[in-house]
This record gives structure tokens, sequence and C-alpha cells, in this order.
């Protein structure tokens, strides 16, 4: 409590008035509304997620309660802590009131832009005029900076592509390059993750199935999973809320890489027991792999062979065989080629728990019997029925995400745990390993039998100079790289860009402050000669632009959209529902306009809304990033006019006419506040649509290599090295076909950085969506946790430092160092300095909760060398010191 | 009420959700969360303790209320009738479990701002220098809702109900699991139990 | 003198008028007063008053009741200051309210489960009685030893209720019953005594007897603290209490000391400035002690550990406008005891 008086006491200093020392006056009840009460289907977005039906509850125009929308999925009435704040979020005086231009050219976060209010129409033209001229110049000239702040657009991805720039950076990513292994795998987007319908042992490291950070979804299955009695093993350095509930294996940061190779040591050389079938009939490993490390094809059909060991003869993937070859060396056409399962067994030989010990610090016997418990549990070879239909049962899944994935060797890791996976034969069945996105046909083999990679393993073609400023021709596998973006921008001869960045343009994108190292990317922003923000708040890039756009909050935003299959698992709460619902717009409490509303009218302005490549073109043909055509799409007879004005209601209504059908458009949604359809749940099981041996996932992973090679080739042809690489063996080491050990930057650190740095999302901050740091309902939880927005150190640890629980001290990495209130805690491990959220940074015109608490990301590097050189994902475990604050080091 | 350790993550939604429902000014939080840490690394756990008030069979709070302000319903609720208050906080002391809170003030939650919509209209019903507590929602349960904490949990750890009648679920859940108080040896008998602690 | 006195505490009551109108206007937000901490120098103020107007009460009973007609000027002016100490306690008291204009609820509510509202009764009954005896219609033989025994049951079930107000808690430490009654009951007839002592110096009524009685009340006084020092310390892992208790029991010896060398000394006029001396030495004790009492049972949050492992209760700090009511108060107490004490003297 003391804290949060703390808190409050500084924030009296700031005034959220721009313009003056003033109280923000709030607007008096309009009398035409005073006595009407009512509710309106909401939908939440105070996370990234963002899908928490809900009713708001509105009375003399003011909002008075959000809750739950009771009985609807998927959050069935509940929310969580920033769903229930948001009434907090809509009446939020720091928020960007009216458009603004900078009347000050000086920029820099301590600097007051000396805004000058102007009209929506000045603000605008000013806007269109400058982005014309760099359009003009250069299209590629106009960065799109997206992110968690704004994730209810649909005109943003058809802005872009109307305007003719390929370079939409999501601030976000890089901090969670989660996907590649995914995306090739399970051909699915974002992520995969666990059946906690059927699971009865899984694993998860580095990641949260949903208490963590609070998602309701998330934390309802999670609960029901715990309770029926699945056995949880978190391995993480901390002891989070979900690993207290479960088996907590503490782990040394960083060092996920290790404990996986073990694992899988154990598996191929100790327990032998393998799902035979599944790798026989469902994976590439018994591919026969040539010496070149290729497929070995069929000189006829070109087709990968495989060895029947009763004709004994090799056979394209897609003959019938009477038996197939898991493991030997055939000759075949003279060549003598490997099954890809052996190639891969192989290289894990070295790999033992004692190996793994020394690295991980994870005791080896711990990492055996975690690998006899996951196979034991996984009932290879049982089967269960499902709506009548049967499936392969394996209840076990081992699942990584972000603190795994994010250091060098990441992808490997996330790799190795699809391995681990496949061993037991649990992928997209019930009980095991499944894509989270999209359902249906997306297993449909290539040409060479297996999946074909889709989102980001499919890679971006490589061209030379490179029209991507992200540098996305270096890493056609990357999530999303603001952090090359903005070194490409300081540097752009270094990065061979033959264009300069004209124009930044925010939606919702905030790198400054959930990115590594802010000093770099104000630098960068300060070098970008025109930045507009389309605002909620005075954040970072918002305090650094030229003209602002000021947006509706959530709250205010009329917003309509189906259903995404959930993030952190899957259970029938959620299996074969699809859904469109809306989030009926509260009345706007300042002058701010829908952000999409923004958008049509720049691009109307530009001259890019109408005719063939317009954004009306564009939007016509776009589709569902992640369900594809079952998304809101303009389907066949709803698709606009490209020369006629449309507003965005009618827009939407044109989407939901498609997806509804029977003319309900609109009018029905605003009516019944959303539209479920269920689907039988054994349609959530991707296995359903190619059972059998109908698909093969990837086990030797043929298209990393070949992406390597291809660049390797490239470089070769232009002569070229990877920008900030010296050696770059260094990332093609990354490219090969089976994982193997690599060294990330931080584990051979200078001997005085004994710790290492670890971040996690919480309840109160899982992403910077809402500004939920400004929120003073949060703050007021926040400031009271024992673990929030301090440092956290094992208190033998600290013992052995001399430090004691509440002093203050500097955390120090070789790339920043910050200072918070030390917390001693028996939930670390003794290597592992804790600091959680997204805390501090902020502007002087942003809520002064915003600057409290220490910044992680501040300690996180941006040389090329500490990236994952295949997903270009930033290293997140950074080594450190810490000592008392005034004590040199 | 029943109150299920095991499902709870400490979340805390149901804190915000009980602010957002009663719209309490800065500082007053008739729900809160205990966190604290159990054991010795490396087995070590986090234990959260959700503490709505525990409307006590027999509330020390009602016994020490000089001005009558303190009153227990036929359905064992207790509350506290902001008009009859006289601001002593002889019963602030008196509860065991920091269940109540006095309104030194009623302040906005944006520090040196005005109160906003919301905070205006809502701040209307709270009476400085009155006493103030979880009501179980009450209002909602004459609407036949449930109290907003149980609706909001997203581990549907809170269960309500009649704990008068052997029937109810709330009933079968304590028989089962042998459902306990918290600090039963202060006597007063909480309406909250917790389980699977 | 009496009229610079009159002077001075009349200011005093002033300034504590104006503090109150002040606290009034913002609410108690203008003591440093928290949930955490809820009853401070109000409370505190509150139950030092009541402790020597009750204490005081119990030797005018007494000397009423055994026709010690030697103390009775001395008991009627001891009267109208025991009276006074009830007004001031009873103006803590208010000052302390969040609604102090409902302050009667308490007599209509009849919930006499409340220690508050006992307190409220025998404090009325108290200041009656205290107006009963100075008005002189006590007299003698019955209706005096009628009045005494009243007199007396009500002083001692006022002492008694203040021990209700705390429950027994673990984070009190040596302050914890069951030595708590005890406590409350010495404390308040040592500081009632002191008073008697301080009226007698000051009015020349001075006597050695009063001085030995004070002396064994000081030899009393810290029993029950070693008592339920010793009580915490058995097993106790928190060993702060047990220092706490220390310093107490030393400011008691140093006291005892003091005392002990004035009533030694023959030289020394009896009705001076040494006598008067020491009764606010032991006045002084007995608001530390009550104000110490009042801050144990709030310094530990009221749920055990480990539930709040990391919340420690945030300090209380007096405010200005607190220590200007307090002061006001006993600036009142002093005005309304020389005015009636001349009343008194000009009745006669």
């Amino acid at each position: 409590m003391a804290e949060y008086e703390k808190v409050l006491k500084t924030a009296q200093l700031a005034s959220p008035d721009l313009f003056g020392s003033a109280p923000y006056r709030w607007k008096e009840v309009d009398p035409e509304v005073k006595g009407e009460r009512k509710v309106l289907f909401g939908m939440c977005r105070m996370c990234m997620q963002g899908d928490c039906l809900t009713l708001v509850h509105v009375e003399d125009g003011v909002v008075v309660k959000i809750e739950g929308h009771p009985g609807a999925p998927p959050n069935y009435g509940s929310l969580c802590p920033r769903g229930n704040s948001a009434v907090m979020n809509l009446y939020n005086p720091y928020r960007v009131k009216a458009p603004l231009l900078r009347t000050n050219p000086e920029k820099g976060l301590d600097v007051d832009p000396m805004w000058k209010e102007i009209s929506w129409d000045e603000a605008l033209d000013i806007v269109a005029e400058r982005l014309k001229k760099v359009r003009e110049k250069d299209p590629r000239g106009l960065v799109v900076n997206e992110g968690w702040g704004q994730r209810d657009t649909i005109i943003r991805v058809p802005f872009q592509k109307a305007f003719g720039t390929p370079n939409e950076v999501g601030s976000h990513g890089p901090l969670c390059t989660v996907h590649y292994a995914t995306c090739l795998v399970h051909a699915n987007f974002p992520v995969s993750v666990v059946d906690l319908e059927y699971c009865q042992y899984h694993i998860t490291l580095g990641r949260s199935l949903g208490p963590n950070f609070a998602t309701t979804g998330g934390t309802r299955k999670f609960a029901k999973a715990i309770e029926r009695g699945m056995k949880l093993v978190v391995v993480d350095p901390r002891c989070s809320y979900e690993a207290s509930k479960g088996e907590w294996v503490p782990i040394r940061p960083g060092t996920d890489l290790a404990f996986l190779l073990a694992m899988a040591h154990v598996m191929f050389y100790e327990i032998q027991k393998y799902d035979e079938w599944f790798l026989k009939n469902r994976t590439n490993a018994p591919y026969l792999i040539g010496p070149d490390g290729y497929y070995c094809r069929d000189p006829e059909s070109g087709k990968p062979v495989l060895w029947d060991p009763v004709e004994k003869t090799a056979r394209p993937w897609d003959a019938r065989f009477k038996d197939i070859a898991l493991s030997g060396t055939y000759t075949v056409n003279g060549v003598e080629c490997r099954t890809a399962f052996d190639v891969v067994r192989d290289q894990f030989a070295p790999y033992t728990p004692e190996w793994a010990e020394r690295i991980c610090t994870v005791p080896a016997a711990t990492i055996r019997r975690i690998a006899r418990e996951f196979v034991e549990h996984a009932r290879i070879g049982s089967t269960i029925e499902i709506d009548g239909f049967t499936f392969p049962f394996r209840p076990a899944s081992l699942n990584t995400e972000r603190n795994v994935t994010n250091h060098r060797g990441g992808t490997y890791a996330d790799l190795t745990g699809k391995i681990i996976n496949m061993l037991v034969g649990n992928i997209e069945v019930p009980g095991g390993c499944l894509g989270c996105g999209k359902r249906g046909p997306v297993l449909a083999p290539g040409p060479d039998g297996t999946v074909m990679p889709a989102y980001e393993a499919v890679g971006v073609p490589f061209k030379f100079p490179p029209d991507h400023v992200d540098m996305a021709e270096f890493y056609p596998h990357r999530h999303t790289a603001p952090h090359l973006t903005i070194k490409a921008i300081l540097d752009p001869e270094k990065y061979y860009l033959d264009y300069r960045v004209e124009a930044w343009l925010s939606v919702g994108g905030n790198p400054i402050r959930a990115n590594a190292q802010p000093d770099v990317y104000v630098e960068a922003f300060k070098k970008i000669p025109f930045v507009v923000s389309i605002a909620y708040h005075m954040d970072e890039p918002t305090y650094l632009a030229d003209v602002v756009l000021p947006e509706h909050s959530f709250l205010e935003r009329m917003r309509v959209v189906a259903f995404w299959p959930q993030h952190q698992s899957v259970s029938n709460e959620t299996n074969g529902l699809q859904m469109v619902s809306i989030n009926q717009p509260v009345p706007p409490v300042f002058n701010t306009r829908h952000v999409d509303e923004i958008l049509l009218e720049l691009a109307e302005r530009i001259g890019i809304l109408y005719g063939e490549g317009g954004v009306y073109d564009q939007l016509n043909r776009s589709t569902d990033f992640i369900i594809g055509d079952e998304g809101l799409v303009l389907r066949e007879g709803y698709k606009l006019d490209l020369n006629t004005k449309y507003s965005l209601e009618e827009i939407f209504d044109r989407q939901l006419k498609g997806w509804i059908g029977e003319g309900k458009g609109l009018d029905y949604l605003n009516k019944v506040g959303y539209v479920a359809r269920w689907n039988s749940p054994k349609t959530g099981y991707n296995y359903y649509y190619f059972p059998e041996d109908r698909t093969r996932h990837e086990f030797y992973f043929i298209n990393l290599k070949k992406q390597g090679d291809s660049l390797r080739e490239n470089l070769r042809k232009h002569q070229i090295k990877f920008p900030g690489i010296d050696d770059e063996e260094y990332i093609f080491d990354l490219y090969k076909p089976v994982p193997h050990w690599v060294e990330n930057s931080e584990l051979n650190a200078p001997e005085e950085f004994d710790l290492w740095a670890i971040n996690w999302k919480t309840p109160y901050y899982s992403s910077d969506t809402g500004n939920v740091t400004g929120n003073p309902w949060l703050a007021e939880i926040y400031a009271k946790d024992p673990y929030e927005a301090v440092i956290c150190v094992n208190s033998a640890t600290a013992q052995k430092k001399g430090l004691k629980d509440g002093d203050l001290v500097i955390v120090e990495s070789r790339y920043g160092k910050i200072e918070g209130r030390l917390r001693t805690s028996e939930l670390f491990h003794p290597d592992a300095v804790g600091v959680s959220g997204c805390y501090g940074r902020g502007t002087p015109q942003s809520n002064p909760l915003n600057r409290k608490g220490p910044n992680f990301n501040t300690l996180l590097p941006l040389d090329e060398k500490t990236l994952d050189g295949v997903s270009a994902g930033q290293e997140i475990a950074p080594r450190v010191k810490i000592y008392r604050k005034g004590e040199r080091r | 009420m029943v109150i299920d350790l095991l499902r709870c993550v400490g979340c805390n939604s149901c804190t915000v959700a009980c602010r957002a429902e009663h719209g309490t000014p800065a500082n007053v939080q008739f729900n809160k969360i205990k966190k604290y840490e159990i054991g010795k690394y490396p087995t070590a756990k986090m234990k959260f303790l959700p503490m709505p008030c525990m409307h006590c069979q027999y509330p020390p709070c009602l016994k020490v209320c000089p001005a009558g302000a303190t009153i227990k319903k036929e359905d064992g609720i207790v509350l506290v009738d902001e008009n009859k208050c006289i601001g002593c906080r002889a019963c602030i002391v008196a509860c065991p479990y920091e269940s109540r809170h006095f309104l030194w003030d009623i302040k906005g939650y944006y520090p040196g701002n005005l109160p906003t919509p919301y905070e205006a209209l809502k701040h209307k019903k709270f009476d400085r220098g009155t006493v103030v507590k979880c009501n179980f929602c009450a209002h909602r349960l004459e609407k036949g809702r449930l109290p907003a904490c149980v609706e909001t949990c997203p581990a549907q750890a809170r269960y309500f109900g009649d704990l008068d009648d052997p029937e109810s679920e709330v009933s079968r859940l304590i028989a089962l699991h042998r459902g306990t108080a918290f600090r039963p040896e202060l006597g007063t008998e909480p309406s909250v139990f917790y389980i699977k602690g | 003198m009496n009229l610079i006195v009159v002077t001075a505490a009349a200011i005093l009551t002033a300034a504590g008028l104006i503090a109150y109108l002040v606290q009034l206007r913002s609410g108690l937000t203008a003591t440093g007063l928290h949930d955490r901490f809820t009853w401070g120098l109000y409370i505190q103020g509150f139950f030092f008053f009541s402790a020597l107007a009750a204490g005081m009460l119990v030797f005018i009973a007494l000397v009423t009741l055994f026709s010690a007609s030697r103390f009775w000027p001395l008991a009627r002016m001891s009267s109208a200051v025991s009276f006074s100490c009830l007004i001031a306690a009873g103006i803590m008291l208010w000052a302390d309210l969040g609604k102090p204009f409902r302050v009667f609820r308490i007599l209509f509510s009849n919930n006499f489960s409340s220690p508050m509202t006992w307190d409220f009764y025998t404090l009325l009954l108290c200041v009656l009685l205290n107006l009963v005896y100075l008005s002189g219609v006590v007299g003698t033989g019955l209706r005096a030893a009628a009045w005494s025994v009243i007199c007396l049951a009500a002083a001692l079930v006022f002492i008694m209720v203040h021990t209700l107000f705390f429950l027994s808690r673990e984070g009190a430490g040596f302050r914890s019953q069951p030595f708590l009654a005890l406590d409350t009951l010495v404390q308040s007839l040592w500081g009632g005594l002191a008073a008697v002592n301080l009226v007698a110096a000051v009015s020349g009524l001075a006597e050695k007897s009063l001085l030995a009685a004070l002396l064994v009340f000081t030899v009393a006084a810290p029993m029950p603290l070693i008592g339920s020092s010793i009580a915490a310390a058995t097993g106790a892992k928190d060993k702060t209490h047990q220092n706490q208790s220390k310093k107490f029991i030393l400011l008691h010896l140093f006291i005892l000391a003091v005392l002990l060398a004035v009533v030694a000394e023959r030289k020394i006029d009896l009705a001076g400035s040494a006598a008067a001396a020491v009764a606010v030495l032991v006045l002084l004790a007995v608001f530390l002690e009550k104000a110490h009492l009042v801050g144990r049972y709030q310094h530990n949050p009221t749920l055990p550990l480990p539930f709040s492992l990391f919340e420690e209760a945030p300090a209380y700090r007096p405010t200005y406008v607190e220590w200007m009511v307090a002061v006001g108060s006993g600036g009142l107490c002093l005005l309304l005891s020389v005015v009636i004490i001349g009343i008194l003297e000009h009745v006669r």
C-alpha cells in the first residue's frame, strides 16, 4: 500500500491536460440520454487475444460495468483482471483527445513536442500530403508499424498493400519468435499447444498455459485439467503460478536446448520405445537421405524414396509398401543412403543427461525420469473414438515457447521439442500436441509427401538489394524485425538499402518500450523525416511523432470479428467452435476516431482507396491470416465495388452476410451479439482431415536445410554478407536439417556477469494492449504484488551477495542496466534475476504509472550476433550482474 | 461461499471485478488475494489465499459496533448500514481478516484529476467517514445473479450457495473435501470455506 | 497567575477548535491514520484522559466513603479536574469519529456487546457523578456512601471496558492478554493518583501520605508489564517485543527511583515543584503506556504470517491537525479545571 501511495504521489506531479496545468474536465452527461439504461454486446481487448465476450452496461451515457457475457463462449461469463478493469481504459485522462501537430522540431523522450491542437481535416490533409510524396518517390519508404496496441483494424494491411510498401513491421515480434517449428511441422500458426481435454502428462517450457498471464480460456481449461489430475511438469527458472500447481523443474535460464537434446537422447538411446507406426507412416523419418543431406529420389518420378525391407527395394513414398524400414543404410542407385531416422538419431548421441546437467543444472536423473514418464503416459498404440471417428490417443505433450526459442539456437530447441513429440506420435491427435490455429485440411502433403510449410516457414524470397527494411531477405523466416528495421534506418548502406525510410506510421506498435535498448530506437525515430501515430495514449512513438491521430479506445470501437482458436491450449470448451461476434461501440469520450475510419480517410486523400490495387480491391482479395476463408472475408456476391465509397459498417455488413448467410448481416449481429456454430469436436484435430498415412510431418527438417543452402547461394551470387555478421557460418550453423547443440551469445559471457535475467508475462501485463501499466486499477494490485515491478532473486543467491530484501539494486547486462527494489524469494533458480512484465520508460505526457518499475527490455541486446539466425529472434535471457545501488562494481 | 485453492491461480480477477461492480474509491478493496511462498528452493511453491469478507456467523465486527450499523441478515450476510455508521472504526480493529475499510476520503483513481464520469456516478453511494465492506453482492443476489467475484473467476474457483442446505453444491463440496475456514480457532465461524488447500 | 493559565489554556483550546474545523472539512484524511493503523493519537489521548479521570474518581470515592474529611477540599478540586478530563476524553473520542454528528446513535442502538457502548455509557455516568459531587449534594452519611459505591463501580467499569477493545492478538506480543486488564487498572489508578498529587502540589494541599500512595502504585505499575513480558517471551519468535517491554519497565523503575528520592528527602517542600514534577513524570509515563498499547495492537498486520509476508504495515505519524486537536483538548481540560475550581472557590 505504501508503495502505491508513493506512486500516486509522484503521479500528481504530471498533468494529463496536454496544454496546461488544469485537470481535464469531463463532458457533462448528455441530457438526452439521462435516465437511459442499456446493455451493449462487447468484446474485450485488454490483451492480444481479445476474444472474450462481454456485456457493457451503460447508464446515463456512462459505462458503469463490463462483465463477461454469461454462458457465451469462449469465456463463459468470466473475465481476467485486465478485462475487468476496462472501464479505466475508456475513462482515461491520459488519452490523446484531439489531433495534434508537433511544433517543436527537436525530438526526444524528454523534449516537449509543443503540440498544437488541429482539426481532423487539417491533420488528415497534412498526413495524406506527406505520404503521397513518399509514395511518389518510393512507396517502400513508408514503414507501417503494427503492434499489440491495435489489433482491431481490418484496413491496415489493405492500406499498406495499396500503398505499395512491403514494410509492415510488428513491434512485438522479435521477443517472441515462437512460430517457425509449428509452421513447418504442423503447417499452423501461431504456435502448437497441448490438448487439455485429454492430456495426462504435460511438459511445458518457457511458456504459459494461461494462468501465468490470466487469460480466461487458458485458465479455465488449465483449472479443469489440474482438477482431473493431469500431471504437469513446468521446466522454468521461476516457480510460476502454473509451476506451483504441478512439478517445478528449475532450469538455468536460456539453456532449454540442452535439456531438450538430452531428453531426446534418453528417448533415442535409453528408452527406445517409439510410436513406430507413426514414424514410418506419418513422418519423413524413413525417407532415405543421401550423402549430400537431401532426399534420395526415384530417378523416374523424382519422388523421395523409402526402403521396403520385405521386398528389399527402394520405392517412391506414395508406392504400396509391405513394410517400411525406419533404420538402416541402403544402397540406392549406387549411392549409399541412410534413413532420416538414423541420421537424426546419430546427431543426438553426444547429448547425455550428464552432459546437459552441466549446462542446464537439471539433474540427469530428473531428465531421465521425465523422459520415461513422458513415454509411459503417451500410451503408444492406444486409440480413442470421438464422435464415431477413431484417433490415435496420445495423452502426453511437450510444448515450448518464447523463453525457449528466444536465444541463438532457439529454433533448434523448438524443433527438438517436435522430435520428442513425434517419437511418441502425438502430433495433431487427441491428448497431444496441436497447432492452435486453423482447423481443417492444413496438413495436405506436398509433392514430397510431407506437410507443406506454411506461414513463416514458407520463407521470404531472396532479392538484392533488399526490398524489406526489416532484412527479411537475410532472415527469410523472421517473425517481425523492428530491431533490424531501426538498424537499417540508422545505417542504410550497411544494410544494402537502395531507398530510404521517409515516413513511419504507428498503428498500435511501440517498439521503444517493447523491444531492446530504447535509446537506439529513439535515435532511429529522430532520423525518420515524418512520423505519424494513430494513438490511444501518449506512448513513446506518439511522443516522437510529427502528427498524432487520436483513435477510439476499444470500447468505443465498432468491431466485428471471427473467432480464432485459442493460443494457450485446446479443449472442448472451444473445440469445433466457429463464431462471429461484435463489439458495439459506446459513445466516444473524446474527439477521436475509429482507426479504420482514419485509414480509409487517409487512403482516399492519398488516392489509393478506389480502383484496382486500391484499399477496396485489397480488401476484396484479403483472407483471414489465421483461419483463411473461414474468417470474415468478403465472399462472392458481397465484394466491394471498387469505385463506390463504403462506410465501415457497410463493409462489416457485407463480411457478415457472407459468413452468416440468409442475408443476415450487421443488423442481425447487433441483435444477437454473437453467432456460434458448433462442429463436432473431432474436427478440432487436424488428424481428422488427413488420417492414417495420408500425410507426413517433417522429422528430418529438410526445408530448413534447403532455405539455408539457397540463402548461401544467394549471398555468394551477390558477394555479400549478413549485415553485422563476420562469420556467416555462425548463422548457417542454424540451418542444419537436424537440431544440434549451439551456444547462445550469453553462455560464455565474462565471469563478472554471473547471473541470467529472465522475464515473464503477468496477470497485469500480458502484452502492451490498452496501456495496462497505466491502468490504475491494475496498478493498485501490481503495486501490492510481491513479485511485480521488483527485481527477484533467489534468497540464497542474495545472501551470498550480501543483498537483503528491499534493497535498491542495479542489474547490469553487457547491453544496459536497470534499477529496482530487490525481492528475495525461494521461487527462483539461483542463477536467475527475475523482472516481470514490461514496466518503466513512459513519457512525460503518459500516465506517470508507466514510468514506474524496472524496464526489463533495457537489458537486452540488439546485436545480430545474439539473434537466433533463423527466426531473427532476440536473446531474452542476457547475462547480468547485480549489486546494491551506490556500490561501484 | 467455497473457494477451491487448487483451482485458484491468484490472478486477482475477483479483486478487479469486485471493484468494477462496486466502483469503490481508490485504496478500498473488498476482496484481496494474499500471495505467499511455502517451502525452500527447489521445492518451493507459490500459494494464494483469496479473501472476501468471511461473513462470519459470529462476526467480531457486529459485536463491537456501538452504533448498530453492522447487521447480519437472515441469510447470513453481514452488512454495514452507511446511514447509521458513526465511523468509530472499532470494527476494523476487531476484524481478524482485514475485511473492512474506512472511507478516509472518496478518491478517484487518477490523482490530480477530476473523477471520471464512471467514478462520479459510482462514488455517489459512498459516504466519507463511514466503514464499507463486501456484501456478497447482495444487490446481485436479489436479481438472482451470483456475486461478481464468483461469476468472473476464470479458474472457476469460487462456488456460492446456501450453507444451511445440506444438498447445496457448496455444502456437498465442503463435506466432500473437508472444507475448512480460515483461522477457525477464532471461533468466528466464517461462511467462506476453503477446499483443497 | 490564574489569568495567564486561563489565557494560555484558552488559546490552546481555540487552536484545537480550529484544527478540528479543518478536520471536519477535509475528513479524517487530515490525520495520519489509515486502514492498517486505524486508531491513533485521538484514541491514545482518549484512553489517557479516561484513565486519569477514572483514577481520580476512585480517589474521590474512597475519601468520601471513608469520610477522610482532611482530603475533601482536594477531592473537590480533583473532581473538577476529573470532570474536565472526561470532557477532554469525550472530545478526543468525538474527534476520532468519521461521522461525529451521529455520535448519539451509540446511546440508542443498545448494542451491549460493544465495548464502545459501555464506554460511552460509563463515561456519561462518570461525568454525571462528578457533577453530582461538585454540586455538593453528596454530603455525608448514607447518601455519600451510596454515591461512593456507585462512583467506584462506574469508574472501575469504565477502566475495565478499555481492556475489551482489543482482541487477543499474536502480533501484539507482550501487550497481549492476560495482563492487559491488570495493566489498565494499575495505570489508571497510578495516573489518577499522580493527577491528584499534581492538583495538591499546585494548590498547596500537598502532603506526604499522597506521595506515599503514589509510591505504592509506582511499585505496582511495572508488575503487569513484567508479567506480560515473561508470558510473551516464552517461546516467542519475535524478540522485539521483549526489548519494547524492557524500555517501559526501565521507565517505571526510573520514576520509582525519583519518587523514592523525593519522599526520602526531608528538606524538600512537598508542595513545591519537585512533587509536581514527579506527578507530571507519571502522567507522561501513563500517556506513553496508552500510546504504546494502542500502537502495538496495530503494529503488525492482523493476518498472521505467512499471509502478510510481503506487506509491512505502513508507519503512523500523527499530523499537525491531530497534535493540535490533542493539545487543544488538553488545553480545554486545563481551562475547565481552572474555571470550575475558581467557581467552586467563589461559591464557597
